[in-house]
Order: structure tokens, then sequence, then C-alpha cells
């Protein structure tokens, strides 16, 4: 058992047996993908393919823009059949459709899909190897669809080094397959601004029904365990701890078993079983239940020298890095009682998901409510036709008396069950007051923001009051208020950086200038030293001293200097906004034009710089 | 497809207001049934008509506020109520001051407030000071331990002779709560002379010990079911006993020892079901400590030096 405790928490039913009893399976390859250019925080990926153009699987079609950003890669071999809007599934979905730029892949149509058993397709278990053995994976049952894999050439991790596997990450795609789809090459590079201690493999999963990471974990139980070491190395964590709940024992018992052999130089792996308890695989709460350590206010776990990560984007990233496959599928639960044959399977990334659903039996007449996430924290979705995207990592086709609706909301009676249930010893009673009387400064004093939202409050309230949805409602007040002060700002920086990229091209403008005019009295120098000489000097306002430009050429430098920081400072602010799951784009949009900003600034000095220079040199060796 | 759209979390566990009410409900019996085993027919017939007036009064006011009736009813707050404050009525007490004491409990202190939730004090609380203050002489017409069914037991008939105001409660029958007596012993008695004159009907102090563990049974039962927390019982008699000790430490000749103010009184009927209610209690735990031992401070203050001649049950006596 865990040896340190974190607050609240409550014990939901866990149904968890509806989909962890079949192995996990291939999904059929889909006929058309849909491919959403956002499927992770920050910038949306930029299209780098054209209507009708055909692509291999793994092929890159979007490409990342801004820092923080993902590439976008072909899931399945065909034709660019639309670059258009699509309803996608997200989080605000709940309140109305949500469509995000997509690109459409329609695979080769001669070969449509032929299967002969639904059931059959097991997958399995990859011991090592590369590409090749999972060629043949995909090559099961009666696939008659061409599946054919653009791939990067292999690494071996222990023997590259840090840029190349953070490059490598980032070129596929990789992002954190658990939750909020933070791009991991990013991830990656922590240590440059944390000192991270420990490494924490995710494996609670404390909501109910999905199975995902569980299953994952027991089928690439090797490779998971390869891919703590890949980011032990790269994170230079001395400490690696896998947090499991123990209500699944199979994973455990794999992974006992794997690890008693543990392989020569590796960091040790800890496997930290905990007691199954809602949220403890909320990433502050296990840091809290694993390390005793709780992440600041505000803070991130980096914030106390502790990385997490999820199993599944391990996986994702030890296949980027060993096998040069890009992440164009992922492992989703498929469950529900609507389903006749709910599991966990593995699916391309852009699958419909009622493609899933069917594979899994769903009867559509049962079905009322269809929910990516799961039950406590997930969101309810409109259709089946939205796609499957990096971070579905669940898909519950509900019937009515599984979820059935809330019963109307009564009053408060001030009971304090919901301060009981918090797992972030914040007073939910207090922060429900304060945005339903949309009190925002109390309701941040309270700090509203320090909510996770993982629903433990309504779960636990006899009065039915959707918590969550108060809180919800009050953060985006405070944060479309906030945006209306950071736009005025944002215009300003626009602006800033507008000045500064004339004034950085009338320096190099007149550094060229002062270059071409050099060029010919250096060649003409030795014939006409003298009359050149007075000539420039005449033409350049009044001569520069020795000791005058020796004054500039301090000022100038010191200027450098500056600018240089200022371009550091602002790439530290971006890197920790960026890092903040929290921030949205304008903030970030914000950060990069400050850092445009800088860069220009430290342009035009540098350009200033060398002209100077130049000249200075000029008058040592040709003193007039 | 037209699929069920909510917000997350998408599912609840199985409590409601309602059932939260219910346990406190049940949670009363063994006080009620204990009182009625001592005290009479008389609490039996309290209980069940300020019961009665609860729903009436309440649905009476919904339904002039245009509010939904039965989703409202159905959370047994005015039901708890009215068992709370028909509990704490004297056992001769009229209709007519039940009623009162409802209709300032259930139209007054909650409904004007805008119902459940919305009530700066304990509805059936607010009813029993105002009857405390406005009726003196029926508020303080205990009965004497007489028993259901002893010899001197007032049958089911004369009970409701009691209840409709047909029939006057006679001398006998009537008797001082232990610390109304002992409060009023004088300055010049002291503590066991005044024990030693037997100043109560016989197995009065009994009597009000067996109620006060029933009680306790009950309160046992909200903190095990955890519809109430301990911070505020726990805080609340642990104030008490400490000033009671030190009280009684300095003069033992004119204090109660601290197991008389414990049990003597509805000191424990207080502390789990009057002070916890939660809509007039503090929140957080903290607060919920603080708050407790306030009114365990207060009611020894009112007890020893309070001037009103208040009796059962105000936690105070």
């Amino acid at each position: 058992m865990a040896d340190f405790d974190f607050p609240g928490g409550i014990h939901p039913p866990e149904r968890k047996t509806l989909s962890n009893r079949v192995p996990l399976v291939q999904a059929p390859l889909p006929g058309r993908v849909i491919l959403p250019l956002t499927q992770h925080l920050g910038m949306p990926a930029e299209p780098v393919v054209t209507l009708g153009q055909r692509v291999r699987t793994g092929e890159v079609i979007g490409r990342a823009q801004g820092m923080i950003s993902a590439n976008l890669h072909a899931s399945i071999t065909g034709t660019v059949s639309a670059i258009e809007e699509h309803p996608v599934p997200h989080p605000s979905a709940t309140l109305g459709e949500v469509r995000a730029l997509c690109i459409v892949i329609d695979a080769d149509s001669t070969h449509k899909l032929v299967q002969k058993d639904e059931g059959s397709g097991e997958l399995r278990q990859k011991d090592e190897g590369l590409g090749e053995s999972r060629q043949k994976d995909e090559g099961f049952g009666e696939l008659k669809q061409k599946d054919d894999w653009l791939r990067l050439p292999p690494l071996d991790w222990r023997a590259s080094d840090d840029e190349t596997l953070i490059e490598r990450l980032r070129e596929s795609g990789i992002v954190g397959l658990g939750g909020a789809g933070f791009p991991t090459s990013v991830k990656a590079q922590v240590r440059q601004r944390h000192a991270i201690d420990t490494l924490i493999v995710n494996v609670a999963e404390c909501e109910p029904y999905i199975t995902a990471d569980d299953m994952t974990l027991r089928h690439y139980t090797s490779d998971i365990l390869e891919g703590t070491q890949l980011f032990a190395r790269l994170t230079g964590a001395e400490r690696i701890l896998i947090g499991i709940e123990d209500n699944k024992p199979e994973a455990i018992e794999v992974l006992n078993q794997a690890l008693r052999k543990p392989i020569a130089d590796d960091i040790a792996v800890e496997l930290k079983v905990v007691a199954t308890r809602y949220p403890s695989g909320g990433e502050k709460q296990l840091v809290q239940l694993l390390t005793g350590r709780e992440v600041p206010s505000r803070g991130l776990p980096t914030d106390v020298g502790v990385l997490c990560h999820n199993p599944g984007t391990l996986l994702a990233a030890l296949r980027a890095v060993r096998d040069g496959e890009p992440l164009i599928s992922r492992i989703v639960t498929l469950t529900g009682e609507a389903l006749d044959r709910p599991g966990n399977v593995e699916a391309r990334i852009g699958t419909p998901m009622q493609e899933l659903l069917a594979f899994a039996g769903l009867k559509p007449e049962r079905l009322s409510q269809l929910i990516q996430g799961g039950p406590m924290m997930g969101f309810t979705l409109d259709t089946g036709s939205l796609p499957l995207i990096k971070t579905s990592n669940c898909l519950i086709a509900a019937t009515a008396e599984e979820l059935p609706p809330a019963p109307p909301e009564q009053p408060c009676i001030r009971c304090g069950a919901c301060e009981t249930a918090c797992p972030a010893s914040l007073l939910p009673q207090q922060l429900y007051w304060f945005a339903k009387g949309r009190e925002h400064d109390k309701a941040e004093l309270f700090n509203l923001f320090d909510c996770i939202e993982c629903g433990a409050c309504a779960y636990v309230c006899p009065s039915h009051i959707p918590l969550v949805q108060y809180y919800r409602a009050s953060k985006s007040d405070i944060r479309a208020r906030e945006q209306e002060a950071r736009k005025a700002e944002h215009a300003r920086h626009r602006f800033e950086f507008r000045q500064a990229r004339i004034v950085r091209e009338e320096a190099e403008k007149q550094a060229r200038r002062e270059a071409r005019k050099k060029r010919p009295q250096d060649s003409s120098a030795q014939a006409a030293n003298t009359t050149e000489s007075d000539s420039s000097t005449a033409r350049s306002e009044p001569a520069p001293t020795t000791a005058d430009l020796t004054a500039q050429l301090r000022k100038l430098k010191i200027a450098q200097a500056a600018a240089r920081a200022a371009v550091k400072k602002a790439e530290k602010n971006l890197a920790r906004i960026s890092e903040a799951r929290q921030s949205d784009k304008t903030e970030l949009e914000d950060m990069e034009i400050q850092l445009a900003t800088a860069r220009e600034n430290l342009q035009a000095t540098e350009a200033r710089l060398t002209m100077l220079q130049a000249q200075s040199q000029d008058q040592e060796t040709n003193p007039s | 497809m037209s699929l069920m759209h909510t917000g997350s979390p998408h599912t609840r566990a199985a409590t409601s207001t309602g059932s939260v009410m219910a346990w406190v409900l049940l949670a009363t019996l063994p006080g009620i049934a204990t009182l009625t085993w001592f005290f009479g027919w008389g609490v039996l017939i309290n209980v069940l008509f300020a019961a009665g007036l609860g729903i009436g009064l309440e649905a009476l006011i919904l339904r002039l506020r245009a509010r939904p009736l039965v989703v409202t009813l159905q959370d047994n707050s005015a039901l708890v109520s009215g068992v709370l404050l028909g509990a704490s009525l004297p056992p001769f007490a009229p209709w007519w001051l039940i009623l009162v004491g409802m209709v300032a409990a259930i139209v007054v202190a909650k409904q004007l407030f805008g119902g459940l939730g919305q009530n700066p004090f304990n509805p059936a609380m607010v009813g029993y000071a105002l009857l405390l203050i406005s009726f003196p002489v029926e508020m303080t017409q205990w009965a004497a331990p007489q028993g259901l069914f002893g010899a001197n037991a007032i049958g089911p008939g004369a009970a409701l002779g009691h209840f409709l105001g047909i029939v006057e409660p006679t001398d006998a029958m009537t008797g001082a709560t232990p610390l109304d007596a002992f409060k009023h012993k004088g300055e010049t008695v002291l503590a066991s002379e005044f024990w030693a004159t037997h100043p109560l009907p016989p197995g009065t102090l009994d009597a009000w010990h067996a109620v006060a563990l029933a009680w306790l049974a009950g309160g046992a039962l909200l903190l095990f079911k955890r519809i109430i927390s301990w911070h505020i019982p726990v805080s609340l008699l642990g104030a008490l006993l400490v000033l009671a000790t030190l009280m009684y430490a300095s003069d033992p000749s004119h204090h109660g020892t601290p197991l008389f103010h414990l049990l003597g009184g509805a000191a424990i009927f207080g502390a789990f079901f009057i002070a916890t209610d939660p809509v007039s209690a503090a929140t957080s735990r903290k607060g919920k400590l603080y708050y407790g031992a306030a009114i365990g401070v207060l009611i020894m203050l009112i007890r020893t030096w309070g001037a009103t001649r208040m009796r059962w049950p105000s936690p105070c006596y």
C-alpha cells in the first residue's frame, strides 16, 4: 500500500469487469479516417497535404505550429478526400457541437473491408523487435485493405543523444494519451527548467469503467517498462514509481513478474499499489500518494521534482523511437451496457466512433448516452460519427438504467459532504455559493482554480447539485474577464513587435549599406587611400572618433547582452505558460509574440554591433 | 440518434436530502420512545401532531409560493422540524401551543426566508424560543415520570384531553426538570442539602438519564451513517464538560456535577440533533469545532447565570 495519503475521495461503483475480461484486440482498419488538426493542447497543426494527395500510413499530413503543438500523421493508407471543418469530440460539446479543421482520408476504394469473424484478431504481444513483427500483427484476419507504412529509421535510444530523441518524439506527434494531450516532446525537455528526481507511471486509472491503461500494461508490459527507462533518461529521474490501484490484480501480477528479472544498468522500478479510491489517479493526488509531496496551489508536479506519464504515452514514445512509428493508433476502452461485446481495442486515430461501437456490438435502441472518458470526468457526445482522437481513452455507450439522468437539483443544505469528498482540500460548498452569486474574486480567493473538476463533490451531494458545472461556469467567466484584459495587452505587444521589426529591418538595411560602401573602398584602398578616406568621412557626417566608437561599441554590447537576456526570459515565460495546462491559445500567442519581439530586438542590436565592429576595425587598420 | 447530454459527473451516489432526513427521523425514534415510556402518551401526541402540521404548513406555503410541491415535500425536512419541536415540548402541551410553534418554525423561520437551505436559524428552535417567551407557563409544565402503564399513569384518553385543552393537568402530574429545580434551589441551600430533600418526584433523575442515553444512541446512528460528523457533538459536549468540571471543582456546594450537566437535561439531544442542523451550523471542519464549543460554553453560562425559567429541552435545560 502507499506510504502517504491524500484527503477526501469517494468509492463509486467500479464497473471495470465489463471491459477487462477479454483480451486487447486490434480494431478493423477504417475505410475513412477524420483527423482533426487539434488533438492536443496548444496551436493546431498546419495541413501539409493537398486534396487528392495519396498518403501512406504514418506520413506527416499536419505540421506543428509554434512551440506547443504536435504533428499529425495519416493513420491509414489512402487519398486525402477533404480538408474541412468537422464535429470533433471536445469537453465543450456538452453545450453544443464543436467543429474543427480536419483532414479526411479515404482508403483505396477497390479494397473494401472484408472481415470473416469480428471477434478474431487477438493482438499478439510483441516481445521485442522492430516494425516487421508489427506488420505481421496488422496482417491479421482477412483484412484486404492496403496498409502501406512510412516509418522513420529505428533508433537505439540508449545510444542516441537527448536532442535526437526529443526531435523524434516531436516528429512522431506524440502527446499525452491519458488526459489533456500535452505534447510529449515539450514535457521531455522538462530538465531544462526543473530538476526531476522521480518519474511516476500513472496506472491508477481510478475512473470507473475505463480499463485501457490496465490492458495496455498487461499486453505491453516490457515495452512500457522500457519506455519508463527512456523517460527516466530524458528527464534525469533517479527513481521510477508505478502507481496502480489494487483493483487490477492481473496487471500487478504481470508487472511483478516482469520486475523480478531486472535489466542491468536500468533504474530500479518500484511498483506502488494503492487502495482503490477515486481520484487517486489525479496527477496531484497520485504524486501525494506515492511521494508525500504536495503539489503547490496552481502548480504542477514538476514543481516538486516529479513527472507523471500515462503508460500509453510511454508505449507510443517507445514505438516512435524504437520502431520509427508515429502516433497513429491508441488503445481505447469500449464499454457500457449498450454494447454486446465490450472490451479494449487498439484503433487507428480518426476512426469514426460508430465503427468501433459497432465492432463492440452496439445495440442502438439501448443507447441513451455516449460518453468519451469516464463517468466522473468524461463528456457526453452528440453522435457516433465523431472521430476517435489521440486523447479518447474510453467510450461508454450507456443505457438509461445504467447512467440515469440526475434527479432535480434541490437546495443546498450545507451538509458538508462535498467538503469531505474533495481531494483538493477545497471548500466546495463555499465555492458553490460564490459561483452562484458570481462573486468571482472570492471564488478565486478560495482557490477555485485548484479544483480539478473530478466531480467527487457532485457525486456525494444529497441535493444533486451539479457542482462541477457551477465551477466550470465560474472559471470560464473569470478566464473571459482575464482574456479581455490580455487582449489589450496583446494588442500592445503586437504593436511593440511591429516597431521592433521595423527597427531591426532599418538596422540591417543600414548595415548592408555600410558593407556595400566599404567593399569598393577596400579594393581601392591601396591605390587612393587618402582621397577615399577623405571623401568617405565627408559623406558619413561627422567622422566618429575612436573613443566615440569604443563607447558606442560598449553600449551596444550591453544592449546585446540585455536583448539576449530578454530573449531567454521570453523563452522561459513561454515554456512556463505552455506547461501550465490551463493556459489558452491567446496567452500562448501573446508569449510567442513577446518572444519574437525580443528576438527582433536582439537581431537589430546584433546587426548594429557587427556594423560598428567593422567600422572600428576599419578605423584601427586605416586610421585617417 | 438523440442522445442524452449531461455535465460530468454522469453518475451519482444513491443519496438524497430525503434519505438523509429519513435517517435523522429514524435516529429520533429511541429518544422519542424513551420519552414516551417515562413521560406518557402526551409526548407521542405532540410529535405526531407537530410532524403533521409541519407537512401541512409546508405544503400550504409551497402552494402559495408556487413551488413544486411533491419534490420539495419529499426532502422530509418539514417532517424533521415537526418531530424535533414535538419532542421538545412538555407532554401536556395543548394543540394551539404546538400550532403556534410550528407556524413560527415552518412559515416564519423557514419558508419566509426562502425554504430549505435558506433559513439562518434552526426552524424547530425558532418555534421553541418563541413559545418559551410567549407562553412560559405552558412551556414549563413538565410531567412527572409516571410511565405509560403504571398505577399513576395518564392514559391515552386523558393525554388527549390535555392536548385538546379540555382537561387541565393537576399539580401531582407535573414536575420540574432536574436542572430547573437545581438552579432554583436558592443561594443559601447547599447542593448536598438540596438533594437530601428529594426535591423531585421519585425516578425523575433516572428517567432523564435514560432519555439522554437514548438520544445518544440515536446520535451514534447518525455518526455511524455519516449523516453528521463528530465535530459539533464532541466539541459541544467537551466544552460543556470542561466548564462544568471547572465550576464543580471551584465550588462543589453550589454547582452540579459534570455528569449531572451531561445527562440531567437535553445536552445530548441538543448536541446531536439540534446543533448539527447543517443549514444553520458552521460548515468547515474547523468551523464546526469552534461552533460546537461556543454552544457548549453558552449552555453552561445560561445554566449557571441565565435569568429565564427555561426548562427542558432547550439544550440549556
